[in-house]
């Protein structure tokens, strides 16, 4: 028995041994995803560029280069690339157990006219425009130089408008530091030009032209980087001491990169990320894709700012919702052949319920959630500025003067209004005018309403408002000189009364001013991010917006007016069941609402 | 021998307390009044260095018009702030950023600002603000020979007041 006994544990004790050896000698699952690496990474490279693609385990590599996003179906990688235009390298691999990698994506800009200036010497900033002489005779007339231009998509005001001080009705005012006049020298630090104000000509003399500062968007601001200071005793601009200004204009062959363009734009209305709510200078840093998927590193689109804003002849694409001038007739859109060719069509996305969505509702209302994110990888917090008080003031010790108190805020969510393409503004000198759904005078808005024919689609918006002073039935240009100075609001009031031809005597009022600014960035990875039916639909529990609290989709009469139309009145069903009626029976929403969609070809009577 | 313990440890007590007393009554001085320095070039450096020196030091946060030595080249100087403690930031701050050019007394074009800024001064001010003000460059030579020759504060304020005037005005080319 003890022999057995003995021989019984032995035989357990093999068994508890080789299990885990046997198990240890099974493969295990690979589950995890290749690494593919391009070497070098993009950027801005002087001459033709040989990118080599590498992965971390055995795997297929496919990529594009025409900006496309590739598939298995895409071309395999097999050699090093070599590419001597700008291009987009889009890649994943899949490795032997079909693990796929997720999509990245690098720039290769090359610029084009290294061979001439590769042998530049610096001689100040004329020798720019003594080559590149047509091109700065267009920048010179572009809005980024003369800070005003076409008016031909603002519904007020005269045919040219913009941001330069004018009595003229073309001045624009905004809810920041509300108008420009008095203003310049700090303003116009952001100016592309060397400290001069814009002189409007249409046959500008060379040193005109040699007031323009290209090396504002065309330095290499990652191989040469150029900077600039006043001069202490003129005010005009000249390059920072201790810049190798020679290499600095050797580089200066490119287009511009992202943070050629930030340095100005993410810093707008006094600092980062402050006016517009949705550009930060984590635009242009950034890998985390939550923040901004197309325009973050890494795993994200690393698109460049001109990747959407072309420019043909100095003039850009796209206008912001408060602007006044356009610079270009060219509109930026998502449905490119190179982005989304498809997802402005009605077969783009995969539900039947989305597709009708996209003659009405623009890409940026489902897939911007929410705004002024704060990106993952950075000190600051991009968060922007919701409210100016200029009846409080603040001391800005490094200006040595004061400023109006703001209020920011991280994570906004968005308004929402019926845009189609033009706007609405209130510039120095004009009527002011009250909006009577938000009690604030309008400072500008985008036009549009839910009637409006095919192409007015729902934006979101930014909402700023700013405490402000009237008189005269006029919101008043403050000078700002004078409350920097002083912080005294009331002197601050009547010398922009004084300005505008008021008498500094007139009594005034303090009022609440609002804008609406369009968002088209900050937009995150659609999966789990893009808003919900739910978000939306219906007004009781929507989260996002209140259709028919706010934007007009109630009824256009009470139910016993409406239903009876076509049968008894009936006790509203849910949302859904309701749109049986366009969906399934195919009536216009104009039997039930005050709009109509003639684009979907329905039944405009009831039978 | 006891005596003599006695006397040295008397002796030792009284210069101690010669030493401890002024120090503690500097200390005072400088805690009523402040050194910001802009956070460009070796600012963390000279505040440092100012703050082992018993200032009250102060690295404000940074915004978009902290930019570098160059831009910031102003010190702003509050009216309040004893002439003896200029003349020993002064130096050191031209030392460490030997761009500085405008020096300016807070207030002295009728300015109200809050009563903090009266015991601040300010190193690393935006020559934008400098430029608006139409300040004049001070070379910093003569901004320590004035320093070292001023007789009061009074003295010194009145000298960067006639420094200041703006002289007339020269249109830029256009």
């Amino acid at each position: 028995m003890k022999k057995l006994f003995a021989a019984l544990t032995c035989l357990a004790m093999l068994l508890a041994l080789s299990v885990p050896a046997a198990l240890a000698g099974r493969p295990v699952a690979d589950k995890t995803a290749p690494t593919t690496t391009a070497s070098p990474l993009g950027g801005t490279f002087t001459s033709a560029v040989t990118v080599t693609l590498s992965v971390n385990e055995p795997a297929t590599t496919y990529y594009t280069t025409d900006g496309s996003t590739p598939t298995t179906s895409s071309t395999v990688y097999s050699a090093p690339l070599t590419f001597s235009t700008t291009k987009t390298l889009k890649y994943f691999s899949k490795d032997t157990a079909g693990n796929l990698e997720t999509v990245k994506s690098q720039t290769y800009t090359i610029s084009g006219s290294t061979s001439t200036h590769a042998t530049l010497t610096w001689t100040g900033y004329a020798m720019c425009s003594s080559c590149h002489t047509s091109q700065a005779q267009a920048m010179y007339q572009g809005v980024h130089y003369q800070w005003k231009g076409s008016a031909a998509e603002m519904t007020t005001g005269p045919a040219t408008q913009g941001k330069i001080d004018a009595t003229d009705g073309s001045s624009a005012l905004n809810a920041y530091c509300i108008n420009i006049q008095g203003n310049w020298g700090p303003c116009g630090a952001c100016h592309a030009g060397t400290g001069a104000k814009p002189v409007a000509t249409s046959t500008p003399s060379s040193a005109q032209l040699a007031s323009i500062d290209c090396l504002m968007c065309h330095a290499d601001a990652t191989n040469a980087p150029y900077s600039r200071v006043r001069n202490a005793t003129t005010g005009l601009f000249e390059p920072a001491a201790g810049l190798d200004m020679n290499l600095v204009v050797q580089k200066a062959g490119q287009k511009p990169t992202r943070k050629n363009c930030l340095g100005c734009h993410a810093k707008a209305g006094g600092g980062d990320a402050v006016k517009r709510g949705d550009i930060a200078l984590a635009s242009g840093t950034t890998s985390d894709v939550l923040y901004d998927t197309h325009m973050a590193m890494g795993n994200g689109g690393n698109i460049q700012c001109q990747g959407c804003h072309s420019f043909v002849g100095h003039r850009v694409a796209g206008r912001g919702s408060d602007l006044r001038p356009e610079d270009s007739t060219t509109e930026v859109t998502c449905s490119t052949t190179a982005c989304h060719p498809t997802k402005g069509t009605a077969t783009g996305h995969t539900t039947t319920d989305v597709n009708r969505h996209v003659t009405r509702i623009a890409c940026q209302t489902c897939h911007i959630s929410k705004y002024a994110k704060n990106a993952n990888d950075t000190a600051n917090t991009e968060a922007t500025e919701t409210n100016r008080n200029w009846q409080v003031a603040e001391w800005n010790a490094t200006l040595n003067r004061y400023e109006p108190m703001p209020t920011k805020a991280n994570d906004l969510v968005p308004q929402y209004a019926f845009w189609n393409g033009t706007s609405w503004g209130n510039n120095a000198l004009n009527a002011a005018v009250l909006d009577t759904a938000t009690n604030a005078y309008k400072i500008s808005r985008p036009v549009g309403a839910i009637n409006d024919p095919v192409g007015t689609k729902l934006f979101p918006f930014k909402y700023k408002t700013a405490n402000q002073a009237l008189a005269n039935g006029k919101v008043v240009t403050i000078s700002t000189a004078t409350f920097f100075a002083t912080g005294n609001y009331d002197q601050s009031v009547k010398d922009g009364m004084t300005y505008m031809g008021i008498p500094s005597t007139t009594a005034y009022t303090n009022v609440t001013t609002d804008e609406l600014q369009v968002l088209n960035h900050q937009v995150p990875p659609a999966t789990g991010n893009v808003l919900a039916c739910a978000s939306c639909h219906p007004n009781a529990t929507a989260t996002q917006v209140k259709l028919i609290t706010n934007l007009g989709y109630g009824l256009k009469a009470p139910t016993s007016v409406v239903c009876s139309q076509c049968h008894n009145e009936k006790s509203p069903r849910d949302y859904v069941s309701m749109h049986n009626h366009v969906n399934v029976k195919g009536y216009d929403c104009s039997l039930c609402h005050n709009f109509s969609r003639p684009e979907r070809g329905l039944k405009m009577t009831p039978n | 021998m006891f005596h003599f313990a006695t006397r040295l440890f008397l002796v030792l007590i009284l210069l101690s307390m010669g030493g401890v007393a002024p120090a503690a009554v500097w200390a005072a001085v400088n805690d009523s009044f402040t050194v910001e320095v802009a956070d460009v070039g070796k600012g963390a450096d000279l505040a440092a260095l100012l703050k082992g020196k018993g200032y009250t030091t102060v690295v404000p946060a940074k915004n978009m018009w902290v930019t570098d030595p160059q831009n910031n080249c102003a010190v702003w100087i509050g009216k309040n702030v004893p002439l003896e403690m200029l003349r020993a930031v002064l130096p050191e701050a031209m030392r460490f950023n030997p761009y500085l050019k405008f020096f300016y007394v807070v207030g002295d074009r009728g300015e109200k600002p809050p009563q903090a800024v009266d015991n601040t001064v300010h190193v690393g001010g935006s020559i934008e603000a400098a430029l608006v003000k139409k300040l004049n460059i001070i070379d910093q030579q003569e901004m320590l020979s004035a320093l070292g020759k001023a007789a009061s504060l009074e003295d010194l304020h009145r000298y960067l007041h006639d420094k200041n005037k703006p002289k007339p005005e020269e249109k830029p080319a256009s």
